[in-house]
């Protein structure tokens, strides 16, 4: 398999009242195409900063990302990124805001229109095509922005905590359409999660990240597909490999305090 | 209440349904509550109108607090004075107060909303700018009007004059405030969507924007009244705030507070078009409070 996102030697600091913050520090990573990469890690380990440096929102202070052999210097329109908040204009119903790419990209309206409306049924929002963001529930905001970052079908997908607002039940929920919807297209996906569970479920490779963005562990996810998202966390598979990726974050969550009390 | 609650079954359970009988209750309760609030304003309107009359030259004075009939035949005087009832004195200088308001309101808000704009985009220009029109801005601007009729007279420029100047600040700042409370978020999606400057401005910064300018121009239409009427009072012949100054000055307490009367009329007619624009611009705001307990 090739490599699309190429990480080298990455360091990224921030300047606050004076003073640089070290967030990420000489990283290195490679992201298979096609591959569903779920990285975890405490709060405060830098895996939104990353996830931002390879969108191409935040410039690297240092090193470089390369998606398929090129430096990353702005947002790419092959690449889809869903933060954790949600970023759905207030101003504009269901389906004029999952038209907005495509209307940034110059897709003549009655195509963007079919398109909209295609992805709005794919995430289960057919009906609710003409409500605002504040007529919305938390879920349905979700898969909104869904709807969105795939309209434009990217072939590489960044999401940020996707569902850590979400109750347990609408979480798994949208989590198995997550997996279904993946499974039809094969993009490759790097995910950002600080839990587990979500994350073994999910990924074909889990990640946990320590303090300055080391990472402490790496383990491929061995399960097979297509997975249960309601059963399998009682695979024998699956609780071993929670209790090593349990160990590592641990590890992990103590280097972060420890960064904390030193700054 | 809406289609929405209807489909959000997990902050919902009450709306399912048909109206019970404990809701149909609430709402005549409100209903009833409702008309008891009109009769008792009507009843207060009329109540103090009849006091004033019955009271007027026996404990009140009518030369200096007219009385409701005296009002009613001034206005009809001046309504039917021997032109044509468009051109009777209460029109003609009703339309020429309303021109000075409206021509005032339209230079004022478009250059605040320019210069707005501008300076809002361009932070570093706001900030060398900023103690000056701080200054500026600080100056009560009827001080400004011995200045305006000293260059422009007495006609109806000057009066657009200090009215636009009102206005364009109550713009101008509440414009700069809109560009700058863009939500960071929405301006990063717009960029990873591909989107440039352009698309920014138009797509995020404008819509986001509309409500603090709808805000100012809430506040600057009454304010635009009031500058055009002050202005006539210190200098001219002619509207509304002539009519009230010449009144006084000829001791028709009746002539003072017909013309008051047409002010009211004016200023709510004026208000009644904001709340319009206000209710075409802000649907997707509707209800916002409403549902405010169930985002984090």
């Amino acid at each position: 398999m090739s490599t699309v996102i190429h990480i080298e030697q990455l360091s990224k600091s921030f300047v606050r009242n004076d003073q640089e913050i070290a967030v990420l520090r000489n990283m290195n990573l490679d992201i298979e195409s096609g591959s569903f990469v779920v990285i975890a890690g405490p709060s405060g380990c830098g895996k939104t900063t990353l996830l931002n440096i390879v969108a191409g929102l935040l410039p690297p202070s240092s090193g470089a990302v390369y998606y398929k052999g090129a430096p990353i210097s702005g947002p790419r329109l092959e690449v889809g990124y869903l933060t954790q908040k949600d970023t759905l204009m207030p101003w504009r119903s269901v389906e004029r805001n999952v038209e907005m790419p495509l209307e940034i990209r110059g897709v003549a309206a009655p195509e963007r229109r079919r398109r909209a409306a295609e992805f709005i049924r794919l995430v289960g929002l057919a009906g609710f095509e003409k409500l605002y963001p504040h007529e919305l529930s938390g879920g349905m905001l979700r898969r909104a922005s869904l709807a969105r970052m795939l309209v434009t079908m990217p072939e590489t997908l960044l999401l940020d905590e996707p569902f850590a607002a979400l109750d347990a039940q609408l979480r798994l929920e949208l989590q198995n359409e997550l997996l279904s919807l993946w499974s039809r297209q094969r993009s490759s996906v790097l995910f950002v999660t600080h839990d587990l569970e979500e994350a073994i479920l999910l990924g074909d490779r889990v990640l946990v990240l320590g303090a300055g963005g080391r990472i402490i562990a790496d383990e491929p996810v061995t399960l097979p597909r297509p997975r249960d998202v309601f059963h399998i966390r009682f695979r024998p598979e699956f609780t071993s490999l929670h209790r090593r990726l349990w160990d590592a974050l641990m590890e992990s969550r103590s280097q972060v305090q420890r960064q904390e009390v030193k700054l | 209440m809406s289609l929405v609650d209807q489909f959000k079954p997990e902050t919902s359970q009450s709306a399912l349904v048909a109206p019970s009988a404990l809701v149909r209750q609430a709402r005549r309760r409100s209903q009833r509550q409702q008309w008891l609030i009109y009769g008792a304003r009507i009843l207060l309107v009329v109540g103090a109108l009849v006091f004033w009359q019955l009271a007027s030259g026996t404990i009140l004075d009518a030369s200096f607090l007219s009385n409701p009939l005296a009002i009613l035949h001034q206005t009809i005087t001046w309504l039917s004075d021997g032109s044509p009832w468009y051109e009777s004195t209460l029109i003609a200088n009703t339309v020429v107060t309303l021109e000075e308001t409206l021509l005032g309101l339209f230079f004022g808000i478009a250059s605040g909303l320019i210069l707005g704009f501008l300076f809002g985009l361009q932070p570093t220009l706001e900030r060398i700018f900023n103690p000056f029109i701080i200054a500026l801005n600080s100056i009560p601007k009827i001080a400004l009007a011995p200045l305006f009729i000293l260059w422009l007279g007495i006609e109806i420029p000057m009066k657009v004059v200090l009215a636009a100047v009102t206005v364009f600040f109550l713009i101008f700042l509440n414009t700069i405030n809109g560009v700058r409370n863009v939500d960071q978020h929405l301006v990063d999606a717009v960029r990873l969507m591909g989107g440039r400057q352009r698309d920014i401005v138009l797509k995020v910064i404008l819509p986001s924007a509309t409500g603090s300018v709808l805000t100012g121009l809430h506040v600057a239409i009454p304010y635009a009244l009031i500058g055009a009427i002050v202005a006539e009072q210190i200098g001219a012949n002619r509207g509304i705030g002539y009519l009230i100054q010449s009144s006084g000055e000829s001791f028709n307490a009746a002539g003072i507070f017909a013309a008051l009367l047409v002010l009211t009329v004016i200023a709510g007619l004026l208000n009644a078009v904001v709340n319009l624009i206000d209710r075409k611009t802000s649907h997707w705001k509707a209800g916002l409070k409403l549902h405010s307990s169930d985002q984090q």
